[in-house]
């Protein structure tokens, strides 16, 4: 058989909760959630198998993680352990082959020319299970799409090949929402139009779905049919960032103007500090809203210049949230974003004085050494221990890539 | 359970591979570093804070960290709750 091009999708199983399993050898065997701990705000980021047979599964707020399996371990998650594993797991795929794409903390992609890939991919797993103790599913086919869908079908441990040939028989029958992408709000659209399983997206006459549902359509058709994915892209070959940003669950719903306004300038201040780090500029400032009813808006505001200084972005951040009076709503999350991004430099706005031009590398500098919480802005005291919270931070790529997220 | 990062005193092996403890002391008690079962580094500002998960010969499980900036260690969970 002639060595072809094989993409297979990696994807730890229950990987923050099995990693603490790892390093806390007491915690085998037992059900671990990691996300918070009982009484927090947050949600589940990763339930062990042993709590997932208590109902308990990701994204479920914290509470009711507790109500189905209150005997199981609870823990906030430590990122840096995980990004450490992460790490190791793709160094051990690099040794089979020179193309790893990480699409998250723990899932990649690999690409491989071979004529078995089944024997490639059984040594993959081999490697991670007796090497880092952990366990991963694996998706080969042909396509880059096909072979994220595959590595869901056998999990923990898995390990499927699906080809195009296969679609007919192993795709079409599962409903949409099984379809990468397609989410709750995409899923009831779908059948609102009478498409129930992949197969009736993938046999709607030429051009329906677009009509219907514009180039969402022709993306989803495409899918249906196993397409899309594109090659495998190294972070060394993958395109620039397109949008960076910072945001934050509350600990609790907020109705004070005056500390969301404080904490949005907290926000401001780290992604303005990650954008100058990176020698980058935003032309467009975002603003991000969940209330306590989870009803999320974005408002935004593109200006005359890239910035990258926190008071500018602060102040726009600022504006915008007050023209939205979110505030009266009871606001769950915030989230400030820069977008449009270009080459610090690349007509950017001057900072606004001398001083200011000054203060921000000298305020940088200090951060790196001594830590982000070093030195603030005096307003956003105001926040409390939200501001001194981990916000989660984004760096959103490409809308050809964005699929594969 | 967490401790809040007590200070402990620690014997640790350094070696081609990096640092490893085997010795510590916590609670007025003297523990042997059986095996290491993670080893992970974060920052705090400039310096490199180094975290390991430890099982003692008595079969605790401990995490330990040291902190480039002063050499201390600290003990930072012990036991189940993580």
């Amino acid at each position: 058989m002639l060595a072809m091009r094989w993409f297979v999708h990696v994807d730890m199983d229950a990987y923050f909760a099995s990693v603490e399993q790892l390093v806390n050898p007491a915690l085998r065997g037992k059900p671990v959630v990691v996300g918070g701990r009982p009484g927090s705000r947050g949600v589940v980021s990763t339930a062990s198998y042993e709590a997932r047979r208590f109902g308990v599964r990701s994204g479920m707020p914290i509470a009711e993680a507790v109500r189905r399996c209150p005997h199981a371990v609870f823990l906030p998650g430590r990122f840096a352990l995980y990004v450490d594993m992460s790490k190791r797991i793709f160094e051990v795929l690099r040794r089979f082959s020179p193309r790893v794409e990480p699409a998250s903390i723990d899932e990649a992609y690999v690409e491989l020319e071979t004529a078995a890939p089944g024997d490639a991919v059984r040594d993959m797993q081999k490697a991670i299970r007796d090497e880092l103790q952990l366990t991963a599913s694996f998706g080969v086919s042909d396509t880059k799409y096909l072979a994220k869908i595959a590595s869901g079908f056998e999990k923990p441990n898995g390990f499927t090949v699906m080809t195009r040939a296969d679609i007919p028989a192993r795709l079409w029958s599962l409903p949409v929402g099984a379809l990468h992408g397609v989410g709750a709000k995409t899923g009831a659209r779908l059948y609102a139009r009478g498409y129930t399983t992949i197969g009736d997206l993938a046999r709607a006459p030429d051009g329906l779905l677009e009509r219907q549902l514009g180039s969402l359509g022709a993306v989803l058709r495409r899918h249906a049919n196993g397409e899309g994915g594109g090659r495998v892209v190294p972070p060394e070959e993958a395109p620039d960032a397109k949008s960076l940003g910072c945001e934050q669950t509350l600990e609790r719903d907020l109705f004070d103007r005056s500390r969301l306004e404080a904490l949005l300038t907290a926000l401001a201040e780290k992604v303005g500090r990650r954008a100058r780090r990176h020698g980058l500029a935003g032309r467009r400032i975002v603003l991000k809203l969940r209330d306590r009813r989870f009803h999320t808006i974005t408002h935004g505001r593109t200006g005359p210049h890239p910035v990258d200084a926190d008071g500018e972005i602060g102040r726009v951040a600022r504006d915008l949230f007050a023209e939205t009076r979110f505030w009266e709503r009871g606001v769950r999350l915030v989230g400030v974003t820069l977008e449009q991004l270009v080459p610090n430099g690349d007509g950017r706005q001057l900072a606004f004085d001398f001083e200011t031009a000054r203060a921000l590398p000298a305020l940088d500098r200090i951060r790196t050494k001594y830590g982000e919480h070093a030195i603030a802005a005096a307003r956003t005291l105001e926040a409390g221990a939200e501001a001194r919270r981990k916000p989660r931070i984004s760096f959103s790529i490409p809308d050809e890539l964005a699929a594969f997220q | 359970m967490s401790t809040g990062g007590e200070r402990i005193e620690v014997l640790a092996r350094f070696e081609r591979s990096g640092m490893t403890p085997f010795r510590f002391r916590w609670n007025s008690t003297a523990f042997r570093v059986d095996r290491v079962t993670g080893r992970w580094e974060d920052r705090e500002g400039q310096f490199r804070r180094c975290h390991y998960g430890v099982v003692t010969d008595t079969g605790d499980f401990f995490e330990l960290r040291f902190h480039q900036s002063d050499f201390s260690w600290a003990v930072t969970q012990v036991g189940v709750e993580g």
